[in-house]
């Protein structure tokens, strides 16, 4: 209830604030998802945070990935404003956590400067997987979007122009981000649901990743749109040695994503094809395609993950350093009214290797199907 | 007679349904703008005119059958579509729908900024603005 009451007064914060002098709009987005497994051992999303995992125990489960996020600007003038955004996520029993809170300021008619905590836009949809009801997926395709640095705390430089036809914005940014466990990986260094944590090395060790920077540029002509962007991790690395109580501070490993994407959008017909690696950790990519239909549309979604680990100083994850996820998704949306959409997913899910699913058979594979249903709104 | 009434009705009635789009701006404003640069300035794909000036779009309440009009011939999107769109900029601080006014304002915000462009039904235009497109 304390949490509740917390959040709602935030929610309330932020209203009260229109009669202030300063121009401020309040908007929220939220999704109630409920997930079941129709067979087999269980299914991890990979997304990050540690969202989306149901074992073979998940009934029907809500808590896993439902969220629900306010968001509050504070326009000072034409120029100058400041967004705060508080996200409740279930996973997190509703803690509510600011998740963006920046100041952005432009400068000109093309260049924009936040500075502050902000998403990191690697992925295509990365600093918009939250507002499920900006896509037509259930959910961000889960083999692909597991790079768990979708926060930073530093500045970035938004360039929007076009040059005839062809439209661009481009996004430089440099900052830290600096959570426990390494927020880089999502499956492999989460801090929970290990299938025998004392098995895992890193349960000793974790990182503090410090200094990250990239650029993400988007092109767009009629209904295409091209995303790429580049992003390279690296400073110092905290490494906190529990087994003897000491902690040191060394080089952090260079580190680059890459992630190239098209996709092409209509208003009849929808498409998209977005590969990414992240060196000596991964590769993976998806392919969707669906069609818009009345107030519904229906998508169909391949996706593959290959992890590819490599750690220093030894340490060994010969499974992860396997691990192949291969997904097929059906995915129906209705929209009710703008603003509102009723979902559903169906997900055949096949893994080798997880570190967090059980292989409850023993055949080494995990090969289930999962139905998700899903309610979400913005207003 | 009722019957020639009916039918006078109807065709003045189907003759306001049919009415088209015009899309305005300042008077002053010397930019040839078509389909795909009026829709690139109210996605936020781009923020000038071709000229180089600011482009600010000024969009028609949502609901109203010139914005359904509007979305559906130039931006050739249904509400829901737009919703969505836009909640992937709003939320991820990149940009915001443009602000939504009734008839009379838009026609007084057009006429008084040179760097505004905006829509209404075509029987509803004055001497005040200037269409650059009828869809």
């Amino acid at each position: 209830m304390k949490k509740l009451n917390l959040f709602m007064t935030t929610a309330a914060l932020l209203s009260s604030a229109t009669t202030l002098a300063v121009e401020t709009s309040v908007s929220g987005f939220g999704s109630i998802i409920g997930t079941t497994l129709l067979g087999d051992e269980g299914y991890w999303v990979k997304h990050p945070s540690g969202a989306g995992y149901y074992g073979e125990d998940s009934s029907f489960e809500i808590r896993e990935e439902s969220l629900l996020g306010i968001q509050g600007i504070f326009q000072f003038d034409d120029r100058l404003s400041v967004t705060a955004q508080v996200v409740s996520r279930g996973q997190d029993d509703w803690d509510p956590s600011i998740e963006q809170f920046f100041v952005s300021y432009d400068a000109t008619d093309e260049w924009n400067v936040k500075l502050g905590k902000l998403r990191n836009p690697v992925y295509m949809y990365s600093d918009s997987m939250d507002i499920h009801y900006s896509f037509g997926w259930l959910r961000t395709p889960g083999t692909s979007y597991s790079l768990s640095a979708n926060f930073l705390e530093g500045v970035s430089a938004m360039y929007t122009g076009s040059w005839g036809d062809i439209s661009n914005r481009t996004i430089v940014y440099y900052g830290e981000t600096d959570k426990s466990p390494d927020p880089f990986l999502t499956e492999l260094f989460v801090n929970r649901k290990f299938k025998n944590s004392n098995e895992s090395p890193l349960t000793k060790h974790l990182y503090n990743v410090k200094d990250l920077y990239g650029i993400t540029t988007e092109f767009y002509y009629e209904s295409w749109t091209a995303h790429f962007a580049f992003m390279e991790t690296g400073g110092n690395r905290g490494t906190n040695l529990y087994e003897d109580g000491t902690s040191k501070v060394e080089k952090h490993p260079w580190r680059d994503f890459y992630d190239v994407a098209v996709s092409y959008d209509d208003g009849d017909w929808f498409a998209i094809a977005e590969w990414n690696e992240f060196t000596g950790v991964y590769s993976s990519y998806y392919v969707s395609a669906g069609k818009y239909w009345e107030s519904w549309q229906f998508l169909l979604t391949y996706g593959e993950f290959k992890g590819e680990l490599k750690l220093e100083n030894g340490f060994v994850l010969p499974k992860a350093a396997n691990e192949h996820t291969d997904s097929l998704a059906l995915t129906a949306r209705y929209d009710v009214a703008p603003g509102m959409a009723f979902k559903t997913e169906l997900i055949m899910f096949n893994n080798e290797g997880s570190l967090i699913v059980n292989d409850v058979d023993g055949d080494k594979k995990i090969e289930s199907t999962v139905l998700s249903i899903a309610f979400d709104f913005v207003f | 007679m009722k019957k020639i009434l009916t039918l006078v009705g109807t065709l003045v009635f189907a003759a306001h349904c049919t009415a088209g789009v015009a899309v305005i701006v300042n008077p002053a404003n010397t930019n040839a703008l078509d389909q795909k640069e009026i829709s690139k300035i109210f996605f936020s794909k781009t923020k000038s005119f071709p000229d180089g000036s600011q482009a600010v779009p000024i969009a028609l309440e949502e609901g109203s059958a010139t914005t359904e009009q509007f979305n559906s011939n130039v931006l050739h999107r249904k509400a829901a579509q737009l919703k969505a769109y836009w909640s992937k900029l709003m939320f991820t601080g990149k940009g915001q729908p443009p602000r939504a006014v009734a008839d009379g304002e838009m026609l007084e915000l057009i006429a008084n900024n040179p760097n505004m462009i905006g829509y209404i039904d075509e029987a509803k235009v004055t001497g005040a603005v200037k269409v650059v497109a009828t869809f």
